[in-house]
């Protein structure tokens, strides 16, 4: 029989497997999508801290400076509401901070003094303290630049190298499909591997005339095709849910299925490895998940410096969301060209591959 | 009752003991999350960015010191060229310029500090945008932009104090303020913050990482003994065995909950010895009974799981789906006060929700309103998880009786 009859016949085998355990083979799906929601969470909280604005006057210069705060770089989700409840929500852990605008305002500024604006920030969670710290200084610049104060004499001149902008929840969301290929690959390709020794069924396979690695390449193939579909399935609640449209859809084809590819293989020398189903699913989501953050899922993965930027070369999470978000927002986020990052994941996929046949035989 | 409880608690916690996968499928979560918490403090940090100096004049010179003193990057001091090669190959973020007639200009009222962004996505790209803001505000007024700065800060000194001030602050300046302070933006901010020292991003999202290490010892485990003991063909010699099923079902959920505790105590108290959860005085008591009662929930999410799934692969994967679900919207990496309301809803309906909720409460809050809720809605989840549970399994048996066989075939059966 020959090796690529032998791997046809196991592919179609593991296919008909997933078919007799659907409710396994759907929560396996469902994991990817799962946490590209779940993640998305994360982004939502990104930006526009929830802020209670108290305005103590309805003038134009306090209307003007409301504006500005608006305007300052997607900081602020402004919430009018009175001062007590303000204060009361502040001290709940319902509100970032409390801006309040007082009155006299504008008739301090008409009379060329400063109006004193009141800040009350819960510093319990240091990022967003400080982006609403930095936020209303920039709020004060685009104030006086929009009321033409004279006397300042510094402006900043904000140059964009990419002509359009991309939201953080989309930027993220693209990103987790690269993360559902890894995830989806590799739990799916480490327990099809390992079942084979919890079944003893890879004692067999050992003594067959064709080895053990063909029909380990054919369960992976069938892994590889379902985890192609989960991660299908969450690029489609990307395009249609987070209304993000593929600018290259080849592109984004390939990299899914290099990805994933790259990830099932790995999986299944994990499953070769470990030779228990038990340990897979947790192992892959928690090497996964740090993986993933440390891929340029979340801004391009050099700005975190040359430690965590080499590290993020061992998995292949680094390669996918590369080729994804250029697929799909046609942002450059990595040094290397998409065609290279599209020829490592390949690479990937094959090496574990060629090492099957030699650690089943361990 | 308790005796049976008690028998199946302890073979419980025997079998999780024994089972270096078991506990692997318990930390590796937990473990992969800490990282995960260590990789977004890099990830929300400083950015990196390249300064060119074409000036050198004194304004120059103290837009240079104000840019370096900024806690929102890196500055990296480069030739044009260097700097545009940077920012092509992601060295740097983005590249701020100082034009050579920058004194001159500043000393006319419109000197421009030139910002070239990378703007991949919003939220880095704002939060460079913010900090050049920040920077070039503190240029002209220092108070406005030295928000969070601490005491020593508040005491500085409004009046111009170097040639560069004095460059910028000519003494005829009709803007100038009463008293001598020189402050453009006509607008002073009076910062007061709710606690004395800011809570760093690291502190403040270990906490869920506690409440995932329950959920994957007390849920992910007891959910896997229980399937286990469908798989093997325990349950069903269980079945036949005296033992009330209230009592097997509160058996694995006081086993599952011992592990999860024993776990988390094994954790925490070494985090709090070394200073990385910080606990207020007075607060031990109330920091410990959430965790218990985490503990408690989670083990009670895991109790259901087992019952419901029949195979121990599809028992990983929904514990997994239902520990990342609830790790999340618990308020992993987020706070779910700030999301929208209908996410928050759900969020409600899920245990670690009110275990994270609770506990930082307990550690960053001056008062705990809601900790008789939180440790109740816990407990509470364990108790129904042990009346669901029996129900569920007598539902089992129930479904599975074998029905008296015909009499034809009684020697066949035999």
């Amino acid at each position: 029989m020959s090796v690529l009859r032998t791997v046809g016949i196991a592919t179609r085998d593991q296919l008909r497997s997933f078919r007799r355990a659907p409710v396994t083979t759907l929560l396996a799906m469902l994991l990817p999508l799962n946490l590209l929601l779940l993640m998305s969470l994360f982004a939502l909280t990104g930006y526009n801290a929830p802020t209670g604005l108290v305005v103590g006057e309805d003038t134009p210069r306090a209307r003007e400076f409301v504006r500005a705060l608006q305007d300052a770089h997607n900081s602020f989700a402004l919430r009018p509401m009175d001062a007590a409840t303000a204060h009361a929500l502040l001290r709940r852990g319902r509100l970032v901070a409390v801006i309040e605008v007082p009155a006299g305002f504008d008739s301090t500024i008409a009379a060329r003094r400063a109006a004193e604006v009141r800040l009350t920030v819960d510093n319990v969670n240091l990022d967003m303290a400080e982006d609403v710290r930095r936020a209303v200084p920039a709020a004060a610049a685009i104030f006086a630049e929009r009321l033409q104060l004279r006397g300042v004499r510094i402006h900043p001149e904000l140059v964009n190298v990419i002509d359009h902008e991309t939201g953080y929840v989309e930027y993220l969301g693209v990103s987790a499909i690269a993360l559902a290929a890894m995830i989806a690959g590799g739990l799916l390709g480490g327990t099809v591997v390992a079942r084979e020794w919890e079944t003893g069924a890879a004692r067999l396979l050992l003594v067959s005339p064709a080895g053990a690695a063909p029909v380990l390449t054919g369960r992976l193939v069938a892994a590889g095709l379902v985890g192609v579909l989960a991660s299908v399935a969450t690029a489609l609640v990307v395009v249609y849910g987070y209304h993000v449209p593929a600018a290259h859809p080849l592109e984004a084809a390939a990299g899914i299925v290099l990805t994933v590819a790259a990830s099932t293989t790995l999986g299944g020398l994990l499953g070769a490895l470990l030779r228990r189903t038990l340990p897979i699913t947790p192992l892959v989501l928690g090497i996964g998940l740090p993986f993933y953050l440390d891929s340029g899922a979340l801004e391009p993965q050099r700005f975190d410096g040359e430690w965590l930027f080499r590290f993020a070369h061992l998995s292949p999470a680094y390669y996918g969301v590369g080729v994804m978000e250029h697929a799909f927002h046609g942002l450059t986020v990595t040094p290397e060209p998409v065609w290279q990052l599209l020829a490592v994941l390949a690479l990937i996929a094959v090496v574990p591959l060629a090492l099957l046949g030699r650690v089943a035989r361990r | 009752m308790i005796r049976v409880a008690w028998a199946v608690a302890r073979l419980d916690l025997a079998r999780w003991a024994r089972s270096p996968a078991l506990i692997a499928a318990s930390l590796i979560p937990a473990a992969g999350m800490s990282l995960t918490v260590l990789a977004l403090t890099y990830a929300v940090g400083r950015q990196p960015v390249a300064l060119v100096r074409e000036g050198y004049g004194p304004v120059s010179e103290r837009v240079v010191g104000i840019l370096r003193e900024s806690d929102g990057f890196f500055l990296r001091e480069r030739t044009p060229e260097q700097a545009q090669r940077e920012l092509e190959q992601q060295w740097v973020c983005a590249v701020i310029t100082i034009p050579k007639n920058f004194d001159e200009a500043a000393r006319e009222g419109d000197a421009r500090l030139r910002v070239v962004i990378n703007n991949v996505d919003l939220d880095f790209s704002d939060d460079i945008r913010r900090s050049v803001s920040e920077a070039v505000v503190a240029i002209e007024a220092p108070e406005l932009a030295s928000l969070g700065e601490g005491e020593e800060d508040e005491h500085a000194p409004a009046t111009p104090a170097t040639a560069a001030d004095a460059e910028l602050d000519p003494a005829a300046d009709a803007d100038a303020i009463p008293g001598g302070a020189r402050n453009p933006y006509k607008v002073d901010v009076i910062e007061t913050d709710l606690r004395r020292a800011d809570v760093s991003f690291l502190a403040y999202q270990m906490v869920p990482v506690l409440a995932l290490l329950a959920l994957t010892a007390g849920a992910l485990v007891t959910a896997l003994s229980i399937a286990g003991d469908r798989e093997g063909g325990r349950l069903r010699m269980m079945r036949v065995a005296p033992a009330p099923r209230a009592g097997l079902v509160a058996g694995h959920l006081l086993g599952g909950t011992l592990a999860a505790t024993l776990l988390l105590a094994a954790i925490t108290l070494p985090l709090a010895a070394l200073r990385v959860l910080h606990v207020p005085s007075g607060r031990w008591p109330a920091v410990a009974a959430l965790l218990v009662s985490t503990a408690v929930g989670s083990t009670g999410l895991g109790v259901l799981v087992g019952l419901v799934t029949h195979r121990v692969t599809t028992t990983v994967l929904l514990g997994v789906n239902a520990a990342s679900a609830s790790f999340l919207l618990g308020g992993a990496f987020t706070t779910i006060a700030f999301l929208p309301e209908w996410i928050q809803r759900i969020a409600r309906l899920v245990p670690s929700y009110y275990a994270v909720e609770g506990l930082r409460e307990a550690l960053f809050y001056e008062t705990m309103p809601m900790f008789a809720r939180n440790v109740g809605v816990l407990t509470g989840t364990g108790v129904a998880s042990v009346v669901l549970g029996a129900w569920l399994l007598s539902a089992t048996w129930t479904r599975a009786r074998p029905t008296r066989a015909p009499a034809t075939r009684g020697r066949r059966d035999a």
